[in-house]
């Protein structure tokens, strides 16, 4: 052991490498065979004591969940097959392809009630139909999403604009299969308010991931999506989203 | 191990979720039992949605409980529930069952992402006037309340036989949920002296509640 690999060890179980500490994290556990012992021993006992006195997630959280995946390509195993424990710990960023998804949003009205599995199931038709629109948001500062669109070389832009109080940029590459919204002076919301995109069109509305500006009102959400043949719009929704959009639309082109 | 839910749940948790005090990484055990999460994690590979569904029923209580106890916030804990199950369906194929197992790994997803959405969602005067004011509104488990309130005790006992130091710290970390910065500033402790506590106290408590499958 040294106290580095310790301080590593430390970390992952926290849940707090970063990049650069989990390749260094792979490059110790590679050259230490007991390492990758001590690492998941580690993991395992902080996994026991976080999840002690467990609490039951809402069931709509379940429907939304497999709803959300059934939509999603997942990525092949890993390239590199020298990475061992931390990879495991924490899966490296996703270098390209349609891979980084975060979910489609769960119904906000719905959340925190029991509901019976029927419900649950309508959720899941609903989420379904819309399971194509995911947004993406990646955490790796190395690789940022956002820079590969706004900085394509197809990029589009339009400017929603509306009763928000600033504008919004909406910057679309098709080479990059997605959209950009960024903003600055966004007003504050809640802590259980959202706002919430929308691409619409004559059929409906399409919820297309939700944000929440900055402490300094700065707005980035990048979102898997192509908008050229809807509007786009955003709302205010509960924390978490809605399925249907709570009007006003505050911004929209 | 600790227990968390329903009938299938609670078979496929203790056996999913190794670390027992007698070579905690072996699972030739497990394989004979069903359901069984390296199992189900294989038929994940392959883009079984019906197993991912299975491993969900047994996973989400602890995800679910590790994300709220970062965020405190019930609402954005699903957000980050559902971000984390996501993960655990696209990384399924780099999911090394020699690493760690099915439920460690979702877990250790979860803590991750929920610490991020921290550093990105929320001040810190904000997290700390939350910390202050709101508990998660969900309900304890019900199903085999015993078992697991037991379990808990278990947790509990083994903290408490820690050094004070480290018993703090681990408290803060893993059962209040806090990034490592933020109770290096609450403590006016180093960074490195955090980490440090942190580590000891997880060596410390790997034999102590390990096994028991």
């Amino acid at each position: 052991m040294n106290d580095r690999l310790d301080e590593l060890i430390a970390l992952a179980a926290l849940g707090e490498l970063d990049a650069d500490e989990t390749t260094e994290l792979d490059a110790l556990l590679a050259a230490d065979p007991t390492a990758a012992g001590e690492l998941a021993d580690a993991l395992d006992v902080a996994a026991t004591l976080q999840s002690s006195d467990p609490l039951e997630p809402p069931p709509a959280l379940r429907s939304a969940v497999l709803a959300s995946i059934a939509s999603i390509e997942q990525l092949p195993p890993q390239a590199d097959a020298t990475t061992g424990g931390a990879a495991a710990a924490t899966p490296p960023p996703v270098p390209s392809g349609p891979v980084s998804h975060d979910p489609v949003p769960i119904d906000g009205a719905r959340r925190r009630r029991r509901v019976v599995s029927m419900l649950a199931a309508a959720a899941a038709v609903v989420l379904i139909a819309i399971g194509g629109i995911v947004v993406a948001t990646r955490d790796d500062p190395g690789d940022d999403p956002i820079a590969a669109v706004l900085d394509a070389d197809d990029v589009t832009t339009r400017t929603l604009d509306g009763s928000l109080g600033t504008t919004l940029e909406m910057a679309y590459s098709a080479d990059e299969g997605a959209m950009v919204v960024t903003g600055d002076d966004v007003p504050a919301v809640g802590d259980d308010e959202t706002y919430q995109l929308w691409m619409v069109s004559e059929s409906g509305s399409v919820p297309a991931g939700t944000f929440r500006p900055d402490a300094s009102g700065h707005v980035a959400v990048r979102v898997d999506a192509d908008p050229s043949d809807f509007v786009v719009g955003v709302t205010l929704e509960p924390s978490g989203g809605s399925e249907q959009p709570t009007l006003p639309m505050l911004a929209s082109a | 191990m600790l227990l968390a839910g329903s009938r299938p749940r609670s078979a496929a948790y203790r056996l999913g979720l190794p670390g027992g005090t007698v070579d905690p990484w072996h699972h030739d055990q497990i394989r004979s039992v069903t359901p069984d999460l390296t199992t189900l994690i294989e038929r994940v590979q392959h883009g079984d949605q019906d197993a991912f569904a299975e491993i969900y029923d047994v996973v989400a209580p602890m995800v679910f409980t590790t994300v709220s106890r970062v965020l405190r916030d019930p609402a954005m804990s699903e957000e980050v529930t559902q971000e984390v199950f996501v993960e655990v369906w696209t990384h399924a194929a780099r999911f090394d069952p020699e690493k760690a197992s099915v439920s460690t790994w979702a877990v250790t997803i979860a803590r991750r992402r929920a610490i991020d959405r921290v550093r990105k969602e929320q001040s810190q005067r904000n997290r700390v006037e939350h910390l202050a004011q709101r508990r998660p509104e969900v309900a304890p488990l019900t199903d085999e309340a015993a078992v697991t309130r037991m379990e808990g005790e278990r947790v509990e006992r083994a903290i408490a036989e820690l050094p004070p130091d480290q018993r703090e710290i681990i408290e803060l970390a893993f059962i209040e949920g806090l990034s490592h910065s933020t109770i290096a500033e609450r403590l006016g402790l180093p960074l490195g002296t955090v980490k440090g506590r942190v580590r000891g106290g997880l060596q410390r408590l790997s034999g102590a509640i390990g096994g028991v499958t």
